[in-house]
């Protein structure tokens, strides 16, 4: 018999209470890392998210970690030393994304410029070419990898476009 | 193996939508383009090395302070399955609340409730070798917000399930039953689906409950995944 799954529901503003136990340290320059600013339709930032980063550790599994937006709504996380090595092994980030105002998580992923996926990449190629942009990090000038990937969660009067969100199944 | 697993797109109506104007927060928050979907890939079946050690489990969160906490104690328990009814062992799970009064140990809680003391609200565990946990804890209080004019919360306990991958990921909130507020509050009414809805009310359970003690609230949960068996139909 095939049981129904728990409903979700939103993280809520007070996640850190249950979850700061198991966010990951924030990164400390000159660490390799990848920060960002995550904004809503009003191009505010949000002071109340967290991001769930999963990466390929090896092909069964995947390292994670835990960070949460500050007050400027800026999310920093660490790449560590093995992050080309990683890299080589699955060219991207992916991103689960909680927060109040979000009834269940958003999914995405964030890519390099140097490590773009072949355009018969499973996921890649389902990307409109037009919102492909808002998933490649930019390089921040620095004496260690250092990537900037803002988060928009709609698209603002300033001409931001909306971030590319996914809903991963096994049938289409 | 996850990667015989299977991982049915949500029925829409068993689970919230993302824009849902009721919950007034979602109209700034929620994105606006269709979700683009995809197959899964290597990084949504692995199984993610959470780093567990980093905060020690905490399965009575009424033994976190000097002296208890104020508030009515209760144990909340259950079982975290798969949707083929079979047990998930070792999946962790995290809890947050508010204290009896409704009030977070948070600093943007701005809610004119006093802080216990001796109340942190949060609490940590691990499944068992039947899929099986247990929570003591305090009844939390209703509280405010500010979605529409005298908003409120019904009681509840924040949930957050890691499961065998990404794609069995929760983050949900557990009910109390017989609450007035269930009716009023769109977080809860956001889920379309009665039975999807009532699901998150943990009823009263006699087997949990413990004489003298405290009472007993059962709240199982269900975390995305079936076996697949070729030519079987989703
Ligand atoms: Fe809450």
């Amino acid at each position: 018999m095939r049981m129904p799954v728990t409903a979700a529901q939103t993280v809520g503003p007070f996640f850190s209470i249950g979850l700061n136990g198991r966010l990951a340290p924030p990164p400390r320059p000159p660490q390799p890392l990848m920060t960002g600013c995550i904004r809503d339709g009003d191009g505010a930032p949000v002071r109340d998210a967290v991001l769930e980063v999963w990466t390929l550790a090896n092909p069964h599994a995947v390292h994670f970690q835990r960070t949460a937006t500050n007050d400027g709504g800026v999310f920093a996380w660490a790449l560590g030393e093995d992050s080309t090595a990683l890299l080589e092994l699955t060219g991207c980030w992916t991103v689960l994304l909680f927060l109040r105002g979000l009834l269940r998580p958003l999914l995405t992923r964030v890519y390099l410029p140097s490590h773009l996926p072949p355009a018969h990449d499973l996921v890649w190629s389902r990307i409109p070419l037009a919102r492909r942009a808002t998933l490649i990090a930019q390089e921040i000038p620095s004496a260690v990898p250092a990537y900037r990937w803002d988060i928009h969660l709609q698209s603002t009067l300033d001409g931001s476009a909306e971030t590319a969100f996914f809903d991963c199944a096994s049938a289409e | 193996m996850n990667a015989q697993r299977i991982f049915d797109r949500a029925r829409a109506d068993t689970q919230p939508p993302l824009c849902y104007p009721p919950y007034t927060s979602t109209a700034k928050r929620a994105p606006l383009e269709p979700l683009i979907p995809i197959p899964p890939t290597a990084l949504e079946l692995g199984s993610p090395l959470v780093p567990l050690h980093t905060c020690p489990a905490l399965c009575d969160l009424t033994q976190a302070g000097r002296a208890p906490p104020l508030g009515e104690r209760i144990i909340v328990s259950g079982h975290v399955t798969d949707e083929d009814g079979k047990p998930l062992v070792g999946v962790l799970i995290e809890l947050w609340q508010a204290n009896a009064a409704g009030r977070y140990k948070h600093l943007h809680d701005t809610h004119d409730a006093p802080i216990d003391p001796h109340f942190e609200g949060s609490g940590a565990v691990v499944t068992d070798a039947d899929g099986a946990y247990r929570f003591i804890t305090i009844k939390p209080g209703a509280y405010p917000w500010r979605n529409h004019p005298n908003a409120w919360r019904p009681a509840h306990l924040h949930f957050s399930v890691f499961g065998a991958c990404l794609l069995t990921r929760l983050v949900t909130q557990m009910y109390f039953p017989g609450d007035p507020l269930l009716a009023h509050d769109p977080i809860f009414m956001s889920i379309a689906n009665r039975a999807a809805r009532e699901r998150l009310v943990a009823p009263l359970d006699w087997s949990l409950t413990v004489p003298e003690f405290g009472l007993g609230y059962r709240f199982d949960i269900v975390l995305g995944g079936r076996s697949g068996t070729p030519g079987e139909q989703a």
